[in-house]
């Protein structure tokens, strides 16, 4: 109870000093949120006092410890304000249709890379040394090379025609489909969901695996595993109850660092595959020096990384703590 | 003087309609070649014509685009663009493909521009407008009968003076977020309804563009659907649920995914703009390289190219012959290096000249844009009126650009390889956007290897294209690298290179030239058009002398074609579709 007293007392000024750091490195980067109406060459240039009463419309007449202390005054209150880009829509509702995307892409990328990653990690522990197994290292190594662009742009051209052409490219749903009913939407939504969750699966995996692989080799060479042997356990309940347990543990300290990963989304498969969700919008929002966007942006995945490790310090205490009592 | 500028990427949007734009790292430029990924065979290069080329290499191809018969109304176009739209709010809009589809499609303009002749046609003005003899007065007639998709709650309703007065509060209102609109019909005075139909512009001064500035800027709203006062418009629901008068009204926008219209049966124009199509789509495809793969996969109907060399392995595709029409023109879009004149060398203009004849560019057109560029000699498109194809570029001659570099008192004196003057090595920086294009980054290190060469030290200095607007505005800059989206007729230069748009203005290199300056202020001033076309081309051979800015490319626009739509045909506005049909 102390401990967590004590992270959430950390966390705190952690996050306050994050969004500060965040808001003076915003206000520094070249440019601004209207320097695009400065822009000539498309035609459009403003007046330096037509910028100048934007700037103040829009408060950024203000120094800037006023413009923070505003913000942060509203932010308390979760109200993070309205984009500045031309949908002028609230920051809030712009995150939260992002963030459904993401973690929708996101969760069930991480089922499936813990669901698939860590069995092949045993597997691969369990036969250290044969030829299946450095078969599989080996194919674990080139995915782990391979940048997740690449593994991207690789699923595109093999989708894109042909024999696999079944599957859809881009966005989460099929354009000028007629009405469907709920099941045949969630099909096809489901569909649209395969080539960028097997994108985020296929850059993953290896480490996982190689995790789980590494962990579970250790725990195997441990006495106690000897011990459970000795004591005529099934091999199967030595590798995936007692080894495993042991094995995890580094994997569980992962799983706190994707809580981030989750909420924060993918910029590269999201843009291969045309998904809105949150790693596109960070990036368009930057682009766009869209100050309040990035703000809570900011402030949402340093909330979760720091719930993320939280998270992770628990569970890793607890585990401990299971195979202490074991 | 800005707000006295007039507005281009209003007319430059149309030209952005033929290809339904790309955007580049936050920019909605229109679709143009780009150059390939470098090095290349030259293939494909020839000279360019500043006429549309429609390219069907299969026989299927050939079929489609020869087949004319009767129109069969129906099935759906689709397109793509790389952002998703902001606001439909016909006065909010801010990007090019926002303006596209708002101007085309939901709001035509008062005069629409004849994608053949270029010519200013009425569309939703009854007719051209009268010019008092002040010169600055202009009255305006509606067409009775144009109904807003939405009518109230009593039935349709016409679209009539009351939403042009409508329409002129709000974007004068400094406090609605329309800055775009605003500078664009900064030449505008006042706007004053007459009776239901009938208004006046006044302008603050004579200027030829007015009647173009309103009649294809001026952006219309539901005066009987919109928020009432300034202070709501900024959040008016109607910018992502838009309620138009065009060919096609809102019928989906499904966020991050398309924007879907459905054809208004009650279009007022539909004898001239038939838009055969029952419906049109545009799909917001983040990645640019993923869609000619949907194009194959016939989920887009046109797809822009702009990489030179996939385009011209895709023309040697075996597969995609029976699915593609491959076409190819210029639009008014252009790239330029322009010179501080406060730089100590670039205060010559044969400095300047020699700068031009250094910069290989027939080299990167045939190498990097596999010919399809059009090297030019001043700022325009080779297909505008305004550009005099008399005045051949600068070629690439490094002798005459040495000779000239002597003559102007630069020269080795201390023979370490580089020129110098007064003590002063001439050196400076050259910086352009931080983007991959090819035809950028290659043709500016080679242009570097040849300054070398001549004893001129560059610096390329890629720079966020925020951050280069507010160096040029600032004049802190040696050499900047630009794009321009231009107008496709009646460019006007003044603001680029009138004296008086030094202080405040797009003049940044601070040419300051008397002869200039007259030429710029008689265009301005003529109301007759082959006077300005007379003072455009006696510009056009002032700008090439005096090389204020090294003009360097006019590129090509690449477009791929479903094989599936009959009657197409390139305009000079590019892939403007009103009368092209689906094959049943």
């Amino acid at each position: 109870m102390r401990f967590l007293l004590r992270r959430l007392l950390f966390g705190l000024p952690t996050l306050l000093g994050i969004t500060l750091l965040t808001f003076a490195l915003s206000r520094l980067a070249p440019g601004g949120p209207l320097s695009d109406l400065l822009d000539p060459e498309q035609g459009r240039a403003v007046t330096k006092e037509q910028l100048a009463a934007t700037e103040k419309l829009l408060g950024f007449d203000r120094p800037l410890h006023e413009q923070y202390g505003a913000w942060l005054s509203s932010a308390l209150r979760f109200d993070f304000g309205r984009s500045l880009t031309s949908d002028r829509r609230p920051v809030a509702e712009k995150i939260a249709a992002a963030a459904a995307v993401s973690l929708e892409l996101q969760g069930a990328a991480v089922v499936l890379l813990y669901g698939l990653g860590i069995p092949l990690g045993v597997f691969a522990a369990a036969r250290a040394g044969t030829r299946r197994e450095r078969c599989l290292a080996a194919l674990l190594f080139v995915l782990q090379a391979m940048p997740t662009v690449v593994i991207g742009a690789l699923l595109l051209i093999l989708f894109a025609r042909g024999p696999f052409a079944w599957l859809p490219l881009a966005g989460l749903e099929t354009p000028g489909a007629e009405p469907a009913a709920p099941l045949a939407r969630a099909l096809d939504h489901a569909r649209h969901l395969v080539l960028p969750v097997a994108c985020l699966v296929l850059s993953g995996i290896s480490g996982i695996a190689l995790y789980a692989r590494a962990g579970v080799l250790e725990a195997l060479r441990q006495p106690w595993i000897r011990a459970a042997r000795a004591r005529g356990l099934p091999e199967w309940r030595v590798r995936y109850v007692h080894a495993l347990k042991s094995g995890i543990l580094p994997l569980v300290a992962l799983l706190g660092g994707l809580l981030p990963w989750l909420v924060g989304g993918s910029v590269a498969v999201e843009t291969l595959f045309s998904l809105p969700g949150l790693g596109r919008l960070t990036i368009d929002s930057i682009a766009a020096r869209d100050y309040p966007t990035v703000m809570a942006l900011t402030l949402l995945v340093a909330a979760a990384t720091w719930l993320g490790f939280l998270l992770a310090d628990l569970l890793h205490a607890a585990l401990r703590r299971g195979e202490v009592d074991a | 003087m800005r707000g006295a500028r007039p507005h281009r990427a209003g007319v430059a949007a149309a030209l952005a309609a033929a290809l339904l734009l790309l955007a580049s790292c936050g920019d909605d430029g229109p679709a143009v070649a780009h150059g390939g990924s470098g090095g290349g065979n030259g293939g494909g290069a020839s000279a360019p014509s500043a006429a549309p080329v429609s390219l069907a290499l299969s026989d299927e191809g050939r079929a489609s685009l020869a087949r004319g018969g009767v129109p069969q109304p129906g099935g759906t176009l689709v397109q793509s663009i790389t952002v998703e739209y902001g606001t439909l709010n016909n006065i909010l809009r801010t990007t090019n493909s926002e303006e596209t589809l708002c101007r085309l499609f939901l709001f035509p303009p008062l005069l629409d521009i004849d994608p053949d002749t270029l010519e200013l046609v009425p569309l939703v003005a009854a007719e051209l407008p009268t010019l008092a003899a002040d010169s600055r007065t202009y009255t305006w007639n509606l067409k009775p009968g144009i109904r807003w998709h939405r009518g109230d709650g009593s039935g349709p309703v016409e679209v009539t003076t009351a939403d042009v007065v409508y329409a002129w509060r709000m974007i004068s209102d400094p406090t609605v977020r329309a800055e775009r609109v605003r500078a664009s019909l900064g030449p505008i005075e006042s706007v004053r309804a007459l009776d239901r139909y009938t208004f006046e512009v006044v302008a603050k001064r004579p200027y030829y563009r007015v009647e173009l500035e309103f009649g294809y800027n001026f952006r219309l709203m539901p005066a009987h659907l919109g928020a009432a006062e300034p202070a709501a418009f900024n959040d008016d629901p109607l910018g992502r649920d838009p309620v138009g008068y065009g060919p096609y009204r809102f019928a989906a926008w499904k966020s991050g995914e398309y924007v879907e219209l459905e054809k208004n049966r009650d279009w007022f124009a539909a004898d001239a703009l038939p838009y055969w199509f029952d419906r049109y789509r545009v799909r917001f495809i983040a990645d640019t390289a993923q869609t000619p793969l949907l194009f194959e996969r016939g989920e887009l109907s046109i797809c822009p190219v702009n990489d030179c060399t996939r385009w011209e392995e895709m023309k040697r595709e075996a597969k995609l012959a029976p699915l593609a029409t491959f076409h190819e023109y210029y639009l008014a879009q252009w790239l330029y290096i322009v010179w501080n004149q406060a730089h100590p060398a670039f205060a010559d203009a044969r400095v300047r000249r020699a700068m031009t004849l250094l910069y290989p560019r027939e080299l990167v057109k045939e190498k990097v844009y596999l010919g399809h560029a059009a090297v030019i000699s001043t700022l325009g498109s080779v297909a505008a009126p305004e550009y005099d194809a008399s005045v051949a570029p600068l070629p690439f001659d490094p002798a005459a650009a040495r000779a000239l570099l002597d003559e102007a008192g630069w020269i080795d004196r201390d023979g370490d390889g580089w020129r110098d003057r007064d003590g002063a090595r001439f050196r400076f920086t050259l910086k352009h956007p931080r983007t991959p294009v090819p035809a950028i980054a290659v043709g500016n290190t080679w242009f570097q290897q040849q300054l070398k060469e001549a004893g001129v030290e560059v610096e390329l200095l890629p720079v966020d294209s925020r951050q280069l607007f507010k160096e040029l505005g600032d004049r802190a800059f040696d050499a900047g690298q630009l794009s321009w989206v231009g107008d496709p007729r009646d460019d006007d230069l003044y603001d680029r290179f009138h004296s008086s748009a030094v202080a405040e203005g797009a003049n940044y290199g601070g040419l300051a030239d008397p002869e200039t300056d007259r030429l710029l202020e008689l265009h301005r001033g003529a109301f007759v058009r082959e006077e300005r076309l007379a003072l455009a081309h006696a510009l056009h051979r002032r700008i090439a002398e005096l090389q204020p800015v090294t003009p360097l490319y006019n590129p090509q626009s690449l477009v791929l074609v479903s094989t599936k739509l009959r009657n197409v045909k390139m305009r000079r506005l590019g892939a403007r579709w009103f009368d092209w049909w689906q094959a049943p």
